[in-house]
């Protein structure tokens, strides 16, 4: 079974490579580990108090529904979707992670700002892009600042 | 009883059980272990008593005799006992038996010293080895300062309680009137605010939980307000809306009366009143619509079909606009077959309007309609490239007859979207609008599966 990570800014945006990788596996159920990266603190006060529950308190609930939404379209296709926190951006780090978990591909928005969501949020993408697991971008038109489920909606095409 | 009442009461009896439980602590422990020194003095009287009598030298006894009657105070009914041990059965009918206790004796006997007391007389032993024998050496007195001390004690004990209790009673009305004060205030003012001075808000002095209360009645003030305000604005907006078809049916029926027309001039005349009197019927229609969906008596719940649901809105739509282009989008769409429970008439009325919406201000630009579920909901999303809301008129879309600013040339009544959320809301489901002025807007409606 395939194991494709797909880094996220915790928006729905960001969700929208799930379709291309549920029409790319068809037949083939795969498992989407989606990850958004955090900063360790560094004060000792924080550390100490650190919270692996806390930031999951901070994750829209649209975000969560449209999870549920996608696990529920491509039940076929998806055996497993998760989501986790990641406390580095290094790229060792993420290594770790995606050899532990047998990541096999990544998909990515390509031409795409991912957001810092979190004030400790951490862009992972470069780091990504310089594993030596293939990138997979995904092209594709953005409807307006406006929407927020219409962002996830699929286009077939892929527009100038 | 009132809440003052209760406090001060409660106030007080805590105090007082807690100067009670003092009380009786220190009467007890008075009793007890205050007179340790009284039985020390015994012992000395016990101790000279066994060399007088005891002691082999008649010189000596002559000693401790002066001894005892020059410097030892002859105590209150002090007696002495010298009983041979092994003579202790002729005793044991004797009233010293019988007060002291047969404990005493038996502790007399096993630690050669023993000490006892029945109220104020007070008994301390030893045994003494003489040549002729072990003999039991017992002095017994009243200790009559400690009768008078403890009986002060108790007096003054007492006293100190009742006065506490009044004490305690009166400062405890005093910090309830002074605790509760604010509420009375709180309750003096809400008092004063009626339908007609909606407009005026609690104090907040402080941040502690009564300022939270009274921020909490000055948010339900202001939602009455906006409740209130919302009805005056509806009637009139209603009034208006109304008064207007009717304007123009009584003016045209007034030209078309004024004088002998030609056949046609009175038709054209009929058929503008007719055209106004759909208008009316359309209006009031809607207003019925509106007044039946906010009822929640009775509703309706069956199994309704979502993909005929988007079907018949679908059809809808197109019929009353026929130029508009919408897409449907099953991107998201579950591949099994989604139903929802409640009335699939009421449903179809509440998507259409929002669709009809979409189409009317979107021109000719695609508009959108795509349906997902989730575990909990189906979701309808529909959204347009459309001339959008302003963003400070979102939060007024619902409000019956509303019209946003840009809105007032395309023509409307403002009952559709409070028609769409009074049937949503009736079947426990929500509405959520995003918008932004000239790019489009998107609706999102969420019924429970």
């Amino acid at each position: 079974m395939q194991n494709i990570l797909l880094p996220t800014d915790l928006s729905l945006t960001s969700l929208y490579p799930v379709h291309e990788i549920c029409r790319n596996t068809a037949g083939h159920p795969c498992n989407i580990h989606l990850i958004h990266t955090l900063n360790m603190p560094t004060g000792i006060g924080d550390l100490l108090f650190l919270q692996q529950r806390k930031p999951f308190n901070q994750v829209p609930p649209q975000f969560t529904e449209a999870l549920d939404l996608l696990r529920k379209k491509y039940p076929a296709a998806i055996n497993r979707l998760s989501f986790d926190f990641l406390w580095s951006n290094s790229r060792v780090y993420l290594r770790h992670y995606m050899e532990s978990r047998s990541i096999q591909l990544i998909y990515m928005l390509s031409d795409y700002e991912y957001k810092q969501a979190l004030p400790q949020s951490a862009s992972c993408i470069g780091s990504l892009r310089r594993t030596n697991i293939q990138v997979i971008p995904i092209d594709r038109v953005y409807p307006g600042e406006f929407g927020t489920l219409t962002t996830l909606l699929y286009k077939e095409k892929i527009h100038a | 009883m009132k809440i003052q009442l209760k406090i001060t009461l409660l106030f007080t009896l805590l105090c007082l059980s807690v100067i009670i439980m003092l009380s009786t602590a220190i009467y007890y422990f008075a009793n007890e272990k205050a007179f340790e020194d009284f039985y020390t003095r015994l012992e000395l009287r016990a101790v000279i008593s066994s060399r007088i009598n005891f002691d082999v030298s008649d010189r000596n006894q002559q000693v401790y005799e002066d001894l005892r009657k020059q410097h030892l105070q002859r105590l209150p009914e002090e007696e002495e006992f010298i009983i041979r041990t092994d003579t202790l059965d002729r005793v044991r009918t004797s009233p010293l038996y019988k007060t002291a206790g047969p404990h005493f004796f038996q502790d007399l006997r096993r630690s050669g010293k023993a000490s006892t007391r029945q109220k104020f007389q007070f008994y301390t032993g030893i045994v003494h080895q003489a040549p002729q024998g072990e003999y039991f050496i017992i002095v017994t007195a009243v200790h009559s300062y400690a009768q008078n001390f403890l009986s002060s004690l108790q007096t003054i004990l007492i006293s100190v309680c009742i006065i506490s209790a009044i004490v305690l009673f009166s400062i405890g009305l005093l910090f309830s009137r002074q605790v509760l004060s604010p509420i009375r205030n709180i309750a003096k003012r809400m008092t004063r605010i009626s339908a007609t001075s909606l407009h005026e808000r609690l104090e907040i002095p402080g941040k502690d939980e009564l300022s939270a209360l009274a921020s909490t009645f000055n948010d339900m003030l202001s939602r009455l307000e906006t409740a209130f305000e919302t009805q005056n604005n509806f009637v009139s907006n209603a009034s208006h809306e109304l008064n207007t078809p009717l304007t123009a049916i009584i003016g045209e029926a007034d030209l078309a009366l004024l004088r002998q027309r030609t056949p046609e001039e009175y038709n054209s005349s009929l058929k503008v009143i007719m055209t106004e009197a759909e208008k009316l019927q359309s209006i009031t229609r809607g207003l019925l619509e509106l007044a039946q969906s906010g009822f929640s008596g009775n509703l309706v719940y069956e199994e309704v079909d979502v993909e005929e649901l988007v079907y018949n809105s679908l059809r809808v739509a197109h019929n009353v606009y026929p130029q508009s282009v919408i897409h449907l989008d099953q991107s998201l769409q579950p591949g099994h077959r989604l139903t929802l429970h409640g009335n699939a008439q009421l449903f179809e009325l509440a998507i259409s309007n929002v669709l009809l919406n979409a189409c009317k201000y979107s021109g000719q630009k695609p508009v959108t309609f795509a349906t997902a579920a989730t575990g909990k909901n189906v979701i309808f999303i529909i959204s347009d490239h459309g001339i959008g809301i302003p963003e400070g008129e979102i939060r007024h879309i619902f409000d019956p007859f509303f019209r946003a600013s840009n809105a007032k040339r395309t023509f409307g009544y403002g009952i559709g979207l409070p028609l769409a959320l009074n049937i949503v809301r009736l079947y426990k489901g929500s509405i959520d609008i995003s918008s932004k002025e000239n790019i489009g807007t998107e609706v999102i409606i969420k019924l429970p599966l």
